[in-house]
Parts: C-alpha cells; structure tokens; sequence
C-alpha cells in the first residue's frame, strides 16, 4: 500500500516535470539563441555553453527598422485600447443595467464576431480599406482592431457591472446625479481593477495580431509581427537576429500578464470562468 | 423615461462601430460573393454571376480538403490539450509545492504572439539545424522531416498549437477543482470508493461547467488559426497542412479573386456562427444574468 503510494507520486511528478520541460523548452531555446554570438546559433552543440553576446540585440535594435515598427506596435496597440474600452464599457453598461430586447441574440452576434476566424471578414474589410485610402496607416488598422476587440470588452465589462450592486448608483441618483454621472462616478471606481484589465487584455491581443497587418501594411504602419517574417531572406534565415526581436516583443505581454495574473483566465474564458 | 435614452447613448458608439465595420462589410461580402471580380483584371469590374461562385466552391475540392483537414485540427489539436491539460490540473491541484511557480510560468506561452512561437517552433524544426533534430540524433534516433514530410506538416502546426494554449486548459481546469466542495470526496474515499470512481462518477460531472467552456475556448481558437499554419508551412507542403483560413487568405489575397474568396468568407461566417449557436445555445455556458431594470 505505502509502496504504492510512493510510486504513485513519482508517476505524478516525473509527468509535471517533463511537462514543464517541454512548455519552457522553447522559451529558453528563444532566449538562450538571442543571446548567442553570431557562429553560435547553428552550433552542433545542441545545449553546449557559448558565452553570451549582445551582437543580435546590437543588430536590430541600431542596424534594422525594428525598433521603428516596434513603436508602430505600440501607438496601434494603445490607441486601439484608448478608444476600445470606453465604446466597449459604455455598451457593457447598458447591457449589465437595461432592459434590451432580444439580449441573448444580441449577444450571440457579439460571440459570432469574436469566434469567427478573422480571414472570414478580410476581404470586405480589405476592400473598404481600399475605398477610403486606408491601406498602410494607423488609422485603418486601429478601426479594423477595434472592432475585432469590441466584443471582447462588451462582454467582459458586463461581467465586471454586474457584480455591483445597482443600489449603488441609485443612492447617487437620489443625490442628484444622472445615471452617466452615477456610471462616472462611482460604477467605474469600484470596476477599477476589472476594466484595467480588460484594457490590458486587448493590448495583448492587438500587439500580437499578425493577419489583418500582414494584408494592411506594406510599411508605413507595419507593426512587429509583420516585420518579423522580413528575417526571412531568399538566401539566408538571420535566426539571431530573430531571437532577440522576438525575445524583445515578447517582454511586454509577459510583463503585462504577469501583472493581469488574477484576471487573465476570466478574460480568455470570456468571463466564463471567474 | 430618461433612462431609456441614457440606454441608448451608452449604445450608441458599439452600434455604429459594428454597422460600419460588422454588418456593412458583411452585406457588401454577400454583395460580392455574387460576381466575378478578380483584382488582376481591373478593367473587368464586379460581373455578376449568382451562385456562380457558390456552384465553384461545392465543387472545389481544394476547398473540401481545406475545410477536413481545419476541422482534423481543431479536434486533435483540442482534444490533445485537454487530455493533457486535465492530467496536469489534477496532479497539480495534489501538490502545494510550486503552485505560484507554474501559474507563472503557464502564463507566457498564452501571452506571446503566435507569430512569435510559430517562427520559434520553425527554427526548432529545421531538418538540418533544428535542436530537436540534433536531440534526436544525440540519442542515436533518425532525424525527422518535420515541415517537409507532408504527413507530418499539419501536425507539426498542431503541436504548436498545443503548445501554446495547454496552460489554458489546466488554468481553467484547475479554477474548477479549487471550486468543488471537500466533504463529498472525503465521504466517499471513507465508504471505499476507488480512485478512478470517485474521479469518473463525482469530479468529472462536477467540473462539467468548467470543461465545456475551456473546450468551447478552445474550439473557437483552434479554429482561427493562421499564423501557425501560414508562417511555417504557408499551407505546404503541396497543399498538404493547408486549413480553410489559409485557402482563403491564398484565394483573396495571392489570386485577387474577390469574388470567391468572398463566396469562402460567409461560408467561413455561417459555418462558425452555425457551430457557436450549437455550442452555445445547448450548453448554456455563457448566459448572461438576466436582470430586472
């Protein structure tokens, strides 16, 4: 029985470990090739030791335009989540607080834009692009990821009203408030930490997305992503160099979601999960 | 009375978001996938031709294998990680050790652009100069042909796909497992219940809300793969790893050919939203509280 029991837990922990190994083998194998001085990166010493180097980091954040479109990336992704979340918790809003017709319906259109692949809507998309002159500027891409995330936000928000109470607000109304100065002033303070993270969520998922850019930028706009496939070249893969930009555009997701900890599963989950 | 105005200027700016770039888009799609209209014949224009492009696309079979083989992924890739996702969770939820440790570290591969992790995995693959390769032949093992190997393109992409949305499952999974209530579990392993029983006939049916959301995630993201596919076998080889949103980007976006990658792009809107009523409407698994106003 005792015996058992012993190797029961050694079954458990060897499979946890080598899980373990194989989810962080790749980021250590990401990471360890950016660091890796040039003749380095193709060694035949699978895990050998080399003595670090910054020359892939040297490379492209002086010698290449990646720092250019990681800028790029950053003033998409935040003026995406500047305009997103106030549109998005507004409309959360009503749907946490109001009677609307039809709210399951409504809502399943919401799902359907948030589950259908994003290739689905690309072409009228793209043609609409064309028709106002938007192909390659910001503005065209942060009005197509603003309504990729619009949902999202809806319907994380809700989650996040509907856990306060609405007397709340209507003591503040009695106070002479209006209902938006209600929602203002008090709904918002005590979501705080709920819509800081939905913003947060929607930063991570417009810095990472790669098929709308690819089809909208050519290079005035191009963000990170699209870039990335450009170390591709016809005769050679600068597989360094390509370590560290990644290793670089990884950083702020993993920061931002280490941060987010508590509210991440409620937000991939669609606020399913709590 | 008031009321009923504020509800619709809180409204307002999502409805007008989703008219301008949901709903008109998608007419003009219809609209579109009615004609002949090819990019690289711009002196032809929009020819319209009725179902013309609908009758192409019964008969496609590029289109039919695409749409098998999105599908294929979507079940392998989803049912691998919650078998392994649910192994981890349980295991996991047994040890107080490294607890904060592991929900750390299965944070990063959700977080890190699928650009990102595809291109890694790419450089991991290589046939010549991939580390899992040179692994392989340390251990004395062949060397695999992963990317090249047309049976093997599609599942290559897969695992990436594991990869990354694995530490969902066992997050999700293991919110569940801290929900359930103690008292049952211990009654039952003092009236002699086994292991496996109190497994299949109490935790299994009690995490049923958990595992039919994290599957229904899952589902939906398996099934919006691109990058994944795109960047490491772009589809390759042959046609051999290529998915339904690959085809289609290929169609509208190599070709030019508006008009039936438009045809591809509301069957790709029917099909998931078709799927979404299925998964939602009969699980119930996303309701929202209905609230008096």
């Amino acid at each position: 029985m005792k015996n058992n029991k012993i190797i029961a837990n050694i079954v458990k922990y060897a499979v946890l470990l080598l899980y373990t190994v194989i989810a962080l083998f790749p980021l250590y194998w990401l990471v360890t090739t950016s660091f890796k001085p040039p003749l380095e990166v193709f060694s035949t010493q699978p895990l050998g030791t080399f003595v670090p180097s910054l020359e892939n980091y040297k490379v492209v954040l002086f010698n290449d335009m990646f720092p250019k479109y990681l800028w790029n990336s950053v003033i998409i992704s935040l003026i995406t989540v500047l305009i997103t979340l106030p549109v998005g918790s507004l409309a959360g809003y009503a749907f946490a607080r109001f009677k609307i017709k039809n709210k399951d319906n409504w809502f399943f259109m919401v799902l359907t834009t948030r589950m259908a692949p994003p290739v689905a809507f690309a072409v009228p998309l793209y043609l609409l692009m064309v028709r106002f002159g938007l192909v390659d500027t910001y503005v065209g891409l942060i009005a197509i990821y603003i309504f990729m995330n619009l949902a999202f936000c809806i319907w994380l928000t809700r989650g996040f009203f509907e856990e306060i109470p609405p007397d709340v607000e209507e003591a503040a109304m009695i106070d002479g408030c209006s209902r938006l100065q209600a929602f203002w002033k008090v709904t918002v303070p005590l979501t705080a930490g709920g819509l800081i993270a939905t913003g947060v969520l929607m930063f991570i998922f417009t810095w990472n997305e790669f098929f709308f850019a690819s089809i909208l930028t050519q290079s005035i706009a191009k963000p990170f992503t699209v870039h990335l496939t450009s170390f591709f070249g016809s005769k050679r893969i600068l597989w360094g160099e390509l370590a560290a930009a990644s290793t670089i555009g990884s950083l702020i997701p993993i920061i931002f979601a280490i941060v987010m900890r508590r509210y991440l599963v409620r937000g991939l989950t669609m606020g399913a999960v709590k | 009375m008031e009321d009923r105005r504020t509800k619709w200027i809180m409204l307002l700016p999502a409805l007008i978001v989703f008219a301008a770039l949901g709903v008109y888009p998608t007419i003009e799609a219809l609209y579109t996938s009615l004609t002949r209209y090819n990019l690289t014949d711009p002196a032809a224009g929009k020819v319209f031709i009725g179902l013309g492009n609908y009758l192409h696309l019964v008969k496609d079979v590029r289109f039919w294998m695409a749409l098998a083989r999105a599908v294929e992924f979507v079940a392998v890739s989803v049912s691998i990680s919650f078998v392994l996702g649910l192994m981890i969770a349980l295991i996991l939820q047994k040890t107080k050790w490294f607890q904060g440790f592991f929900r750390i570290v299965f944070l990063v591969p959700m977080v890190i652009a699928p650009t990102i992790s595809t291109l890694n995995f790419k450089f991991m693959y290589n046939y010549n100069l991939g580390i899992i390769n040179k692994l392989l032949q340390a251990i004395g093992l062949d060397k695999i042909d992963f990317l090249g190997n047309p049976s093997l393109a599609l599942w290559s992409a897969v695992a990436v796909d594991v990869w990354q949305w694995t530490p969902l499952v066992i997050l999700v999974l293991l919110s569940g497992l801290e929900a359930l209530p103690r008292e049952p579990f211990e009654a039952a392993l003092i009236d002699g219940a086994s292991g496996w029983q109190v497994f299949r006939y109490m935790t299994l049916p009690l995490l049923n809300r958990f595992i039919v959301v994290v599957l229904i995630i899952r589902a939906m993201d398996a099934l919006k793969v691109y990058e994944t596919i795109q960047l490491m076998t772009a589809g390759g080889p042959g046609n051999a790893s290529e998915t339904l949103n690959t085809y289609l980007a290929t169609v509208g976006f190599q070709w030019f050919d508006i008009g039936y990658a438009s045809a591809l792009g509301i069957f790709a809107l029917y099909f998931t939203t078709f799927l979404a009523m299925i998964l939602v409407k009969y699980t119930g698994a996303f309701k929202s509280k209905q609230v008096k106003a």
